[in-house]
C-alpha cells in the first residue's frame, strides 16, 4: 500500500516537473547571479535579509499553491505546521515571514517592480515577465 | 353721576351680574396671560430655540467632522495595509480590488475607493466603473499633496489622499490611495426634525453644487422669518458651514398650541359658565322668582296664609324658609291684631250701649242701677252697688259734683264679683267707666240744679211782675182819675209825667213776664188762620202815628193773601216789636214792609233806612237788656228786652229772627214762620 502510493506519488511529481519546471527567479539588477540551495533555505526562513548590502524582498505565494509546497519541502525542508509555528515565534521576535502574492504573475510583476526582490515560480513565467534565475529546482 | 351702563347693570339680575363679574376676571386673566405669553414668552421662546439650534447645529457640524475624521482614519488603516504593496503589481491579484471593495460596501454611500499608482493609473478601485484613468484628478491630487493637503473638494466630491509605501521600505513611494465621497451624501446628516431645515454652505461658491438647495444658503429675503444658527467646519471642509434654520412660527409653536390650549380652555370655560348659569336660572333664579311672586301676592291679597314652596337650596333654601317664617309670624301678628281689634271693637260697642243705657236714666238712682244693670250684662259677673268699697273684689268708684261749689264728693262703688272679659283687668278702662257714670251722675244733677234755678226764675220774674203791676195799677188809675180833676196846668203837666212813667214800667214790666214766661215755657200758643197782611195791618195802624210824629214813610208790599195757621196775637207782638224798633232807630227815610212766601215758609222783611247796627253789635242783639245804641242816641227809651223775646216768640212758633244791617245805610229784620 505505502510502495503504491509512493508510486503514485513519484509518478504524478515526474511528470509535473516535465510539464513545469520551478526556478527562484529575481530582478533583472539583482545583486546576485546565482543563491545555492543553502542560501535559498535561508533566505526564506529569514535568516539572511541582505544580499550585497541590500534588503532582500522574499516574495511567497499562497499556502494552498502546489508550488509552494514543492518548494518548501524540497528547499525548505520542512512541514507547513512547523514552519506556520517557525513564523509565529520568529513574528514575537520582530521578523516576518516572506511577502505572500496571490499568483505567480502577481509574485512577478512585483519583483520586476524592485531590484531586491526574489521568489519562485514556473520557469515560463519567469521568461514571460523577464526576470533572472537564480536557482533552477532539481528534477526528480 | 351714574352712566347709563351702570344704570343698565343695576336692572340685570343678581344671578347675571355675579356670573358677568366673574366672566370679566377670567377674561382679564385669560387676556393678561395672552399677552403675557406673547409678550415675554414668545422673546424667551425664541431665545431658547435659538440656543438649541446652535446647539443642534454645533452636534451636527461635530458629527459630520466625526464621520469624515472616521473616513480618513479608515483610509489611513488602509494605506498601512501590507497589500497596498500590490499596487506595485498593478494588483495583479486583484486583492487590492477586493479590499476595496470591502471596504467601500462597510462604508457605504457611494464612496469610492481608489488605489492610484505612482504614474497616474487607476489600479484598483471599489466599483468598475471608477477605474478609468482621470488624469485631472490625478494632477488634482499631486497638487493638493504638494501643499500638504490630504483633503479637497473635486467635482462636488470630497477627495481624501494618502500616499501608499511599500510595507517593507517606508521610504518607498507606490501610489495614492484615494478616497472620493459625494458631497451631495451630507444630505443624510439633515435633522430628523422636519421644521428644522439644515443647509451646508460652501466656503465659495461651487457650480455643481449651489444648484442643489442643500448647498445653498438661506435667501436673505426670507431670512428673517427664520431664526438661523451657524457652526463652522474645520479639515477637511476648513472654511465650509453648518446653518440650521427653523421658521419662527415653529419656534412658537409651543406658545400657539398654549394660546390655543388657553383658547379652548376659556370657551370650555364660557360654555361651562353659560351652562351652570342657565342651570342655576332655574335652580337659584326661579326660586326667588318664585319667592318675589309670592311676596308680591301677599302684598296685593293680604292672603298671610300663602307659602312658598320648598325648592331652593343652599341660601335661597335658608331665604325661602326665613321668609315662610316671616309670613307665619306676620300671619299670627295679624290674627292677634284682628282680635284685639275685634275685643276693641267690642269694648267700644259696650262702651256706647252703656253710655246709651245711662244717659236714658234721668236721675242718680236711675243712672247707677242702669249702670250696676249694664256693668252685670258685660261683665257676666254679680254686680251691685255699695257705700263702701270691696276689698277684693273690683269696685268702681262713684262721685258726684256739687253743681254750685265744684266739690267732689264719693258716693259709693260699683262693685263687680269677678268679672268676665279682659276688660274689666284694664284700670284705664274701668276708671273710664266710672268716670263716665260719673259724668252722667253729674249732667243730671246739673240739669236738675239748672231746671230749677230757671223755674226759681221764672218764678221770681212773674211775682215780682204781678206785684209791680198793682200798684203800678193803682198809680195808672189814681193819676187818670186825677187829671180831668187838676186844674193847675204845672200839676197837669207833672201828672202826665207820671202816667207816661208809669205806663213805660208797665210795659218794661210786661216784656219780662212775656220773657219770663217764655223762659220757663209757660207761654200759650193759641193757633188760628188769620192772614199775615191784616196782622200786619193792626199793628201798622198802632205804631203809624209814631212814624208820622218823624215823617217816616211806611211802604208796604204785600201779597193779596198770606194765610198763615199761628198765633195772631203772638204774631201781632212780635211785629210791633220789630217794627217798633225800625221807627225808634230811624230818624229819616223810609221803612218797607214785604211779605214773601217761599217753600211753605212766610217772610216778612222790615227794611229801615235808620242808623244801621255795628258789626260787633250784631252778635248780641238777642241778649237780654242789651242796647246796641245806647251811647249813639240815648233819646232812645227801651228796656233792652224786645228783641230777646222777639226772637223766643219767633222760636215758639216755630219760625226765626235774621237781621243784616250797614251802618248808616239801614237794617233789614227777616221774620220767617212757617205756614202751619
Amino acid at each position: 500500500m505505502k510502495r503504491l502510493r509512493m508510486t503514485v506519488l513519484l509518478l504524478l511529481f515526474g511528470v509535473g516537473s516535465l510539464y513545469a519546471q520551478m526556478v527562484v527567479a529575481a530582478h533583472p539588477a539583482f545583486p546576485a547571479e546565482r543563491l545555492t540551495l543553502v542560501q535559498l533555505r535561508k533566505i526564506y526562513l529569514g535568516k539572511m535579509r541582505y544580499l550585497g548590502g541590500k534588503r532582500l524582498l522574499v516574495i511567497n505565494l499562497p499556502l494552498d499553491d502546489p508550488l509552494r509546497q514543492r518548494f518548501e519541502k524540497r528547499i525548505v525542508h520542512h512541514t507547513p505546521a512547523w514552519l506556520n509555528r517557525y513564523w509565529l515565534r520568529q513574528h514575537y521576535l520582530g521578523h516576518r515571514p516572506p511577502k505572500v502574492m496571490s499568483s505567480e504573475e502577481g509574485a512577478a510583476l512585483l519583483i520586476r517592480h524592485f531590484e531586491r526582490a526574489l521568489g519562485y515560480m514556473h520557469e515560463k513565467t519567469a521568461r514571460t515577465y523577464g526576470l533572472k534565475i537564480l536557482f533552477r529546482m532539481p528534477a526528480l | 353721576m351714574k352712566s347709563r351702563f351702570g344704570n343698565f347693570l343695576d336692572k340685570l339680575p343678581l344671578v347675571y351680574r355675579l356670573y358677568g363679574a366673574l366672566m370679566a376676571s377670567l377674561l382679564l386673566v385669560f387676556f393678561g396671560l395672552w399677552l403675557y405669553l406673547w409678550q415675554y414668552e414668545s422673546h424667551l421662546l425664541l431665545a431658547h430655540a435659538q440656543k438649541s439650534l446652535q446647539i443642534q447645529a454645533d452636534a451636527r457640524s461635530r458629527q459630520i467632522m466625526r464621520y469624515l475624521d472616521r473616513l480618513h482614519r479608515e483610509l489611513r488603516f488602509l494605506s498601512h495595509l501590507e497589500v497596498m504593496d500590490d499596487l506595485v503589481a498593478r494588483d495583479r491579484d486583484r486583492r487590492i480590488t477586493r479590499l476595496l471593495e470591502l471596504k467601500a460596501s462597510d462604508l457605504g454611500e457611494e464612496i469610492d475607493l481608489l488605489a492610484i499608482a505612482s504614474d497616474g493609473t487607476i489600479c484598483a478601485a471599489s466599483r468598475k466603473a471608477a477605474l478609468h484613468t482621470d488624469h485631472a484628478l490625478f494632477r488634482a491630487i499631486v497638487l493638493a499633496l504638494k501643499k500638504g493637503r490630504d483633503a479637497f473638494v473635486y467635482r462636488s466630491a470630497l477627495i481624501l489622499v494618502r500616499p501608499l509605501y511599500a510595507s517593507f521600505d517606508r521610504t518607498l513611494f507606490v501610489g495614492y490611495l484615494v478616497l472620493r465621497y459625494p458631497l451631495r451624501h451630507l444630505e443624510r446628516f439633515t435633522p430628523e426634525d422636519r421644521r428644522v431645515r439644515m443647509r451646508i454652505v460652501p466656503e465659495e461658491t461651487i457650480a455643481k453644487l449651489s444648484s442643489e438647495p442643500f448647498f445653498r444658503p438661506l435667501a436673505k429675503k426670507i431670512r428673517k422669518e427664520y431664526l438661523v444658527a451657524s457652526q463652522r467646519l474645520h479639515t477637511p471642509l476648513e472654511g465650509w458651514r453648518v446653518e440650521y434654520a427653523l421658521h419662527r412660527s415653529e419656534a412658537l409653536a409651543t406658545l400657539y398650541h398654549i394660546q390655543k390650549l388657553l383658547l379652548w380652555a376659556f370657551a370650555i370655560a364660557l360654555l361651562l359658565m353659560l351652562a351652570v348659569l342657565w342651570l342655576s336660572m332655574g335652580r337659584i333664579l326661579r326660586p326667588l322668582e318664585r319667592l318675589a311672586e309670592v311676596m308680591g301676592d301677599v302684598v296685593r291679597t293680604g292672603d298671610y296664609a300663602r307659602r312658598v314652596d320648598l325648592h331652593g337650596f343652599g341660601e335661597v333654601d335658608t331665604l325661602q324658609q326665613a321668609f315662610n317664617h316671616m309670613l307665619e309670624e306676620t300671619s299670627r301678628a295679624m290674627e292677634a291684631l284682628k282680635v284685639q281689634k275685634e275685643s276693641h271693637l267690642e269694648a267700644l260697642k259696650m262702651l256706647l250701649t252703656f253710655f246709651a243705657a245711662i244717659s236714658d236714666a234721668d236721675s242718680e238712682s236711675g243712672t247707677i242701677a242702669a249702670s250696676v244693670a249694664k256693668i252685670a250684662a258685660f261683665a257676666k259677673a254679680n254686680t251691685r252697688f255699695s257705700r263702701l268699697p270691696h276689698p277684693q273684689r273690683l269696685a268702681l268708684p262713684i262721685e258726684r259734683t256739687d253743681p254750685e261749689t265744684g266739690r267732689r264728693t264719693r258716693i259709693g262703688y260699683i262693685v263687680i264679683a269677678q268679672p268676665q272679659g279682659q276688660w274689666f283687668s284694664d284700670r284705664a278702662f274701668t276708671a273710664a267707666l266710672a268716670r263716665m257714670i260719673s259724668l252722667q251722675i253729674d249732667r243730671i244733677n246739673l240739669l236738675t240744679h239748672t231746671r230749677k234755678t230757671l223755674e226759681a226764675k221764672s218764678t221770681f220774674f212773674s211775682a215780682l211782675s204781678h206785684e209791680l203791676r198793682t200798684p203800678l195799677g193803682a198809680i195808672l188809675s189814681l193819676t187818670q182819675t186825677m187829671l180831668p180833676q187838676t186844674e193847675e196846668e204845672r200839676m197837669r203837666e207833672n201828672l202826665v209825667r207820671i202816667e207816661d212813667a208809669a205806663h213805660r214800667l208797665l210795659s218794661t214790666i210786661n216784656d219780662i213776664l212775656d220773657l219770663a214766661k217764655a223762659e220757663s215755657g209757660k207761654m200759650e200758643v193759641v193757633r188760628s188762620r188769620f192772614d199775615l197782611k191784616e196782622a200786619m195791618d193792626d199793628v201798622l195802624s198802632l205804631l203809624l202815628p209814631l212814624a208820622e210824629e218823624k215823617s217816616l214813610q211806611i211802604e208796604t208790599r204785600y201779597r193779596s193773601d198770606s194765610w198763615i195757621e199761628s198765633d195772631r196775637k203772638l204774631c201781632k207782638h212780635l211785629f210791633t216789636n220789630i217794627l217798633d224798633n225800625a221807627i225808634k232807630y230811624t230818624p229819616t227815610g223810609t221803612i218797607t214792609i214785604m211779605i214773601k212766601k217761599e217753600e211753605e215758609r212766610w217772610y216778612v222783611r222790615i227794611r229801615d233806612t235808620g242808623i244801621g247796627i255795628a258789626p260787633e253789635a250784631l252778635a248780641h242783639l238777642f241778649d237780654e237788656f242789651y242796647r246796641g245804641v245806647e251811647e249813639q242816641d240815648i233819646q232812645i227809651v227801651g228796656s233792652g228786652l224786645g228783641l230777646a223775646l222777639s226772637r223766643r216768640i219767633a222760636e215758639i212758633l216755630g219760625g226765626e229772627i235774621t237781621i243784616e244791617s250797614v251802618v248808616g245805610e239801614g237794617t233789614e229784620v227777616t221774620i220767617t214762620l212757617p205756614v202751619s
